[in-house]
């Protein structure tokens, strides 16, 4: 594998300044250089959508059929003669690389973030003795992925000998002066601008003097802007989270349509919500299914364990059987030319956004006025629940919740912070039980369909399914009983006067 | 970590020739080694083209520590480091008579190098004073190339002696025939007298070669440019041979 992976060195980016043939010319004694010989390599870099690797410190490299993990302390090195990627810790024999790699992505998958063809130049410098000082590499470097065009990046990699760190200074000052790096990932990555940050939580910039449609302008365009970078995800089935990711900006920008919907045009307003609502009737049951597919593990426990354990395999194949299904329900929509349409009416409502405004205002007034009444609306639902309600009320009530958390989501910078955490933190004890109470539901009433529509005789599936549908229902009863207990302190005279202070 | 010294009291039998050569072999098999130059006249740091810094002397030897770590070069070579000698090592045994437990102060000064490194060659000076005492303390392999004439003879006989008089371990000296001389009837009856008779000479003969020499002109080690010549393949098999011991 080409040493300049591997080695940990100082790096100057000499911004095409210096190359090959000047460099000689830019020596004082008692250096000299030579050069070896040339050569050509490709590298890819792969780590998760979301950087997951990157922010853990690790960066996974792919070239001359080698991969390398490599971290400020340690680098494992594995043979990779096939010419695909790998997709995830799955894909490795090597136990510890598949260890660190499940730890570090958990659900997500490997992908591509860029590909350099570098042509690389080797030298040595040497002193006055002609005792190597450092081994260097003098980088041409050029993105084949993302294209970014002809520009050729020339990169310089001094690695310097033990001993002699002071004397490659000295040459280095000689240098036309260039951005220093940690490495060549480092170099690279800040040179074609590669951003590895957490693209789920987009940051907003929002100020308490702005007027609310700038707010919602803001908040859409930013979820609009995730939508399409996962699209391409979606297409490629690479992991679970590209869906997720993209549902969840789906619903931010929806949400922020139904909560506010006296600043835009009501026509227009309805119509980009009717648009979202469509990509959920194809995005809901594909992520349905993509949740459930990871709980074989959690269903083989659910049951006494003297059960034959057959039969949940059984269930999970069907499940993957629907999941195809869903999925190519949801690629079709993608690549449709509705899809397209709704796509090209978004952009345009952007760049009209303007002429669509019929009525603006003070964003922390709109604000507040609309936190506290959905939190008003939460109290008053919540309390007329009674353990006799149907599941739809609970569903209802967690829909709500959900509201607010995303009006605090959006809206909390602009309150005292450590106040908003802490009205966040009480909600989100409420909202994961009435999540989980809406994943069970959404369970059970997955496995009666597969019941009615199975059409097995088998008694042993019947049985399985007859058992699971019962510990979830009884699941399903536990919630309940405790979801009491934490709406009490939701709805406890301590939150309310929190939000009136907040809010009020 | 193994401590190999190259020793002999005598001067110019091949000592750092072996040294350097050795330490070289053993780190291109994927060893991190170390090569100490101990010696004032700083021939093994001479044919790395490593000169000291300015603040390493026989103090910072003593010393040890980062004071050591500070000093020790990489060579051109991979696996390959080199702590150089200077010419203030000449003290080193009056600096040595100072200290408290002066015989075992170089294995103190060695000890917490054993992390980084697999092998430590010493090229030691030509004498049998504290500094060689140290040496000895200190090696887990004492091996002194061997010019077969009477006069090496000599210097290994005194050599056994004064182990048995200071009570060391014997059987970790090994001895090898160096510069030989195929055409020197001498030679020939010397190897084949001593081989028979003395269990701790090792195998492999190294001749005398102007290969070797020119080592000062190349200023690098042997194999490194010449892998074919005789002395080159000798020394490969004396290697060979150290390292199963």
């Amino acid at each position: 594998m080409t040493p300049f992976l591997i080695n940990t060195q100082q790096i100057l980016v000499s911004n095409n300044s210096l190359s090959v043939r000047n460099l000689s010319s830019k020596l004082i004694n008692p250096y000299s250089i030579r050069w070896h010989k040339p050569f050509n390599s490709a590298v890819s870099f792969l780590d998760s959508f979301d950087g997951r690797l990157f922010r853990a410190g690790y960066v996974l490299t792919l070239a001359d059929q080698k991969i390398l993990l490599k971290s400020k302390g340690e680098y494992f090195k594995v043979e990779w003669p096939m010419s695909s990627f790998p997709r995830g810790p799955e894909d490795f024999r090597h136990t510890k690389v598949k260890k660190l790699l499940k730890e570090l992505l958990d659900i997500r998958s490997l992908t591509k973030i860029l590909t350099v063809k570098v042509t690389a130049n080797p030298f040595l410098i040497l002193n006055a003795d002609l005792k190597t000082i450092a081994r260097c590499h003098l980088l041409y470097c050029k993105s084949t992925y993302p294209q970014t065009g002809d520009a050729v990046k020339s990169i310089f990699m001094f690695n310097p000998l033990r001993g002699y760190e002071a004397d490659v200074k000295q040459f280095q000052k000689n240098l036309p002066s260039s951005t220093s790096y940690f490495d060549f990932s480092d170099a690279l990555f800040k040179e074609y601008e590669i951003d590895l940050k957490n693209y789920s939580k987009p940051f907003y910039s929002l100020e308490g003097k702005k007027n609310i449609s700038q707010a919602i302008y803001e908040i859409l365009y930013k979820n609009f802007l995730i939508l399409q970078k996962n699209e391409k995800g979606i297409i490629n089935d690479i992991d679970i989270e590209f869906l997720h990711d993209y549902r969840v900006a789906c619903r931010r920008m929806r949400s922020v349509l139904s909560l506010i919907k006296t600043v835009i045009d009501l026509p227009v307003n309805q119509m980009l919500q009717l648009d979202l609502k469509h990509i959920g009737i194809y995005s809901g049951p594909l992520r349905d299914l993509d949740v459930y597919l990871r709980r074989e593990e959690e269903y083989k426990a659910l049951l006494p364990k003297n059960w034959s354990q057959k039969e949940i395999h059984t269930i999970f194949i069907r499940l993957k059987k629907q999941r195809r299904q869903a999925y190519q329900n949801m690629l079709k929509m993608l690549k449709s030319a509705e899809y397209n349409e709704v796509v090209n009416r978004w952009k345009d409502f952007f760049a009209n956004f303007d002429s669509h405004i019929i009525k603006d205002g003070s964003l922390l007034l709109t604000t507040s006025a609309l936190i506290l009444k959905w939190f008003k609306r939460i109290i008053k639902e919540g309390e007329m629940l009674t353990a006799v309600d149907p599941d739809d009320k609970f569903h209802s009530l967690r829909i709500s919740c959900k509201k607010l958390r995303y009006l605090l989501e959006f809206f909390g910078p602009l309150y005292p912070q450590l106040l908003v955490n802490k009205a966040v933190k009480q909600l989100k004890k409420l909202q994961d039980n009435l999540g989980e109470f809406n994943d069970y539901s959404v369970q059970i009433d997955t496995l009666n369909q597969l019941l009615d529509s199975s059409g097995s005789k088998k008694s042993e599936f019947i049985k399985t399914v007859a058992g699971l549908i019962s510990v979830l229902d009884y699941k399903m009863h536990q919630l309940r009983d405790e979801f009491y207990t934490l709406f009490a302190d939701f709805s406890s005279q301590e939150n309310i006067k929190l939000y009136n202070k907040l809010f009020g | 970590m193994k401590i190999i010294a190259l020793y002999s009291m005598k001067g110019g039998v091949g000592k750092t020739a072996a040294a350097v050569n050795l330490a070289y072999l053993a780190a291109s098999s994927g060893n991190s080694t170390l090569l100490l130059d101990m010696d004032p006249q700083a021939s093994a740091s001479y044919y790395f083209r490593i000169k000291p810094g300015k603040k390493h002397n026989v103090g910072s030897l003593i010393k040890g520590g980062k004071k050591l770590d500070k000093n020790i070069r990489e060579t051109d070579f991979e696996n390959l480091d080199l702590l150089p000698a200077d010419l203030s090592y000449r003290n080193l045994d009056l600096v040595l008579d100072d200290l408290k437990k002066p015989q075992k102060k170089l294995r103190a000064v060695l000890s917490p190098l054993k992390k980084e490194y697999k092998y430590v060659f010493v090229d030691c000076p030509p004498n049998i004073t504290l500094v060689s005492e140290n040496i000895f303390n200190a090696a887990d392999m004492i091996i002194l190339p061997f010019i077969p004439t009477t006069l090496s003879y000599l210097t290994f006989e005194k050599l056994m002696g004064f182990f048995k008089e200071m009570n060391l371990k014997k059987s970790r000296i090994y001895s090898f025939f160096s510069m030989v001389e195929k055409r020197k009837k001498l030679h020939n009856q010397l190897i084949e007298e001593l081989s028979a008779k003395k269990k701790r000479f090792l195998d492999t003969i190294i001749p005398y070669s102007t290969d070797v020499e020119k080592m000062g002109v190349y200023r690098a080690p042997l194999a490194s440019y010449n892998k074919r010549c005789g002395a080159s393949v000798a020394f490969n098999n004396l290697w060979k041979e150290i390292e199963k011991l």
